[in-house]
C-alpha cells in the first residue's frame, strides 16, 4: 500500500506505467494531480506534452480576444508564467487545460482593461495581422472554403467579446458547453445563449456580404 | 413554424441539438422554403469551417515557452509550506517581543498616566463644571487638562495612594444611554475628599 502511495505522489510520469495505472484505476482527479505533480517538478515529458496540447489554442484565444495587438506573444508567455507560478495551488477541480485557458481569459481581460484604463492607443502589429490573414488565406484557398474563412474572420471581429469567446471555445476549439462554462466561469445556459446569438449574427453577416457581392 | 422561428433555430438544427419533433418540423419547412434553404446551407458551411479556424502561434514562441519552463526551478507541490510556517512564527515572535517589552497596565503604570511625571505633578482633580455632559470619554478630557499641571508639594506618605486612587478613575466610560459621567463625578468627589484629608494631615504634621 505504501509503495502505491509513493508512486501516486511521484513526479515522474515514467513511474505511472500503463500496467500500474490499470491496476490502481485512478480517478479523473487523481490523473489531473499526477499531471500537476509532473508539471510542478518540470518533468520534460509532461511540460512538452502540456504546451504542445494547449499552445495553439491559448495563442488563438488571445489573438481573437485582442485582435491584431502587438503584444499577443508576450501575453501568451505571461499566461504560461502565471500558470507555472500558480500550479502548486491547482487542486484538480477541472482539467489542467481548462485551468490554463481560464488564466488566458483573465490575462486577456486584464490586458483589455489596462488598455482602456490607461487610455493606451492599441498598437497593432502588422506581423500578427499578416500571420492571421495568411492563415485565413490558406484556409480560403482550400477548394471547399470559397472565401468563407475570410468572411468569418471578419464576422468574428464584429461580435462582442463574450460572444466571440463562446464561439472560439466551442465552435473553433471544440470544447464542450460544460468545459466552456468552466473556462468562462459562467453557467452553461449562458454559454448556450451566447453561442446561439453569435452563430445567428455570423450567419447573417456572411449572407449579407454574399448578397452584396452578387 | 414560420421562417423567423426556423432561422432562429437553424444552427442548433444543423448541429443536431434539437429534439426529434423540432428537427422534423424544421426539415419539412426547409424543404419547402427556398429562402430558409439558403440559410440552412450557409449554417452548414459555417459549422464546417469554424473548427479549422484556429490561429497557429509561432513555433519559435512555443519553443521559448518550453525552454523557459524547463529552465525555471522545479518545486515540490507543497514546498512553500515550511517557509510560510517559518515566516508566520517569526512574525508572531516579533509581535510577542514588541508587546512584551512594554510596561503593561497590570504592573501599575497606566499608559495615560505614565506620560506625566509623577514626582512633580500633583494629582489632578477636575471640577465637575469643567467636564461637558456630552463627553463620552471623560478620561481624554482629563488627560488634556494634565498638560498644564499646577505644582503642589505632596510629601505626605499617603500621596502615592492618592495617585493610585486617581489612576483608578481614569477608566473608559462606555457610551450608553445613561449619563456617561455619573460614576466618574462620584469618584472625583471621593478623590477630592481624600485629597483634602491628606492636605489637612500634611498641615497638621507641619508640611505645607
Amino acid at each position: 500500500m505504501s509503495g502505491m502511495m509513493t508512486r501516486l505522489t511521484s513526479a515522474r510520469l515514467s513511474d505511472y506505467t500503463p500496467a500500474f495505472m490499470q491496476a490502481i484505476e485512478p480517478s479523473e482527479n487523481d490523473r489531473r494531480l499526477i499531471e500537476r505533480n509532473a508539471l510542478v517538478a518540470r518533468e520534460r515529458c509532461a511540460v512538452e506534452s502540456f504546451i504542445e496540447r494547449t499552445f495553439d489554442r491559448t495563442f488563438s484565444l488571445l489573438s481573437r480576444m485582442l485582435w491584431g495587438r502587438h503584444d499577443i506573444e508576450d501575453l501568451t508567455q505571461e499566461v504560461y508564467l502565471k500558470a507555472w507560478r500558480a500550479l502548486p495551488a491547482y487542486r484538480g477541480d477541472c482539467s489542467p487545460d481548462t485551468w490554463l485557458y481560464r488564466i488566458a481569459i483573465n490575462v486577456g481581460r486584464d490586458a483589455m482593461r489596462s488598455a482602456q484604463r490607461n487610455k493606451l492607443r492599441i498598437v497593432y502589429d502588422s506581423e500578427n495581422l499578416e500571420r492571421a490573414a495568411d492563415q485565413a488565406a490558406l484556409r480560403t484557398s482550400a477548394p471547399e472554403d470559397s472565401g468563407l474563412s475570410g468572411l468569418l474572420e471578419e464576422a468574428l471581429q464584429h461580435l462582442s467579446e463574450d460572444h466571440r469567446a463562446a464561439i472560439q471555445l466551442v465552435a473553433i476549439d471544440g470544447h464542450s458547453i460544460e468545459e466552456a462554462a468552466d473556462i468562462l466561469e459562467v453557467p452553461e445556459g449562458t454559454v448556450k445563449s451566447r453561442l446561439h446569438h453569435a452563430r445567428v449574427q455570423m450567419r447573417e453577416f456572411v449572407m449579407a456580404r454574399r448578397a452584396a457581392a452578387r | 413554424m414560420n421562417c423567423e422561428e426556423v432561422r432562429d433555430r437553424l444552427d442548433e438544427y444543423v448541429g443536431g441539438e434539437l429534439d426529434p419533433v423540432a428537427m422534423t418540423q424544421i426539415a419539412e419547412h426547409v424543404s419547402s422554403c427556398p429562402s430558409c434553404r439558403e440559410h440552412e446551407v450557409s449554417a452548414r458551411e459555417i459549422a464546417r469551417t469554424l473548427p479549422g479556424m484556429n490561429i497557429k502561434g509561432p513555433a519559435a514562441l512555443k519553443s521559448r515557452i518550453v525552454s523557459e519552463a524547463l529552465r525555471s526551478p522545479a518545486r515540490s507541490p507543497a514546498s512553500w509550506r515550511p517557509w510560510a510556517l517559518a515566516a508566520s512564527l517569526l512574525i508572531m515572535a516579533g509581535i510577542y517581543w514588541s508587546l512584551g517589552s512594554r510596561p503593561s497596565p497590570e504592573r501599575g503604570t497606566a499608559p495615560s498616566i505614565s506620560a506625566v511625571p509623577v514626582v512633580d505633578t500633583p494629582p489632578m482633580i477636575i471640577a465637575e463644571d469643567t467636564i461637558s455632559a456630552d463627553s463620552a470619554l471623560a478620561p481624554s478630557s482629563r488627560v488634556a487638562h494634565r498638560d498644564h499641571p499646577a505644582p503642589v508639594h505632596h510629601d505626605a506618605p499617603g500621596d502615592t495612594a492618592i495617585h493610585g486612587d486617581l489612576e483608578d478613575t481614569f477608566t473608559l466610560i462606555p457610551n450608553s444611554s445613561r449619563d456617561p459621567l455619573a460614576d466618574d463625578r462620584s469618584q472625583d468627589h471621593d478623590a477630592a475628599e481624600r485629597l483634602e484629608r491628606l492636605r489637612q494631615r500634611a498641615r497638621e504634621t507641619g508640611n505645607p
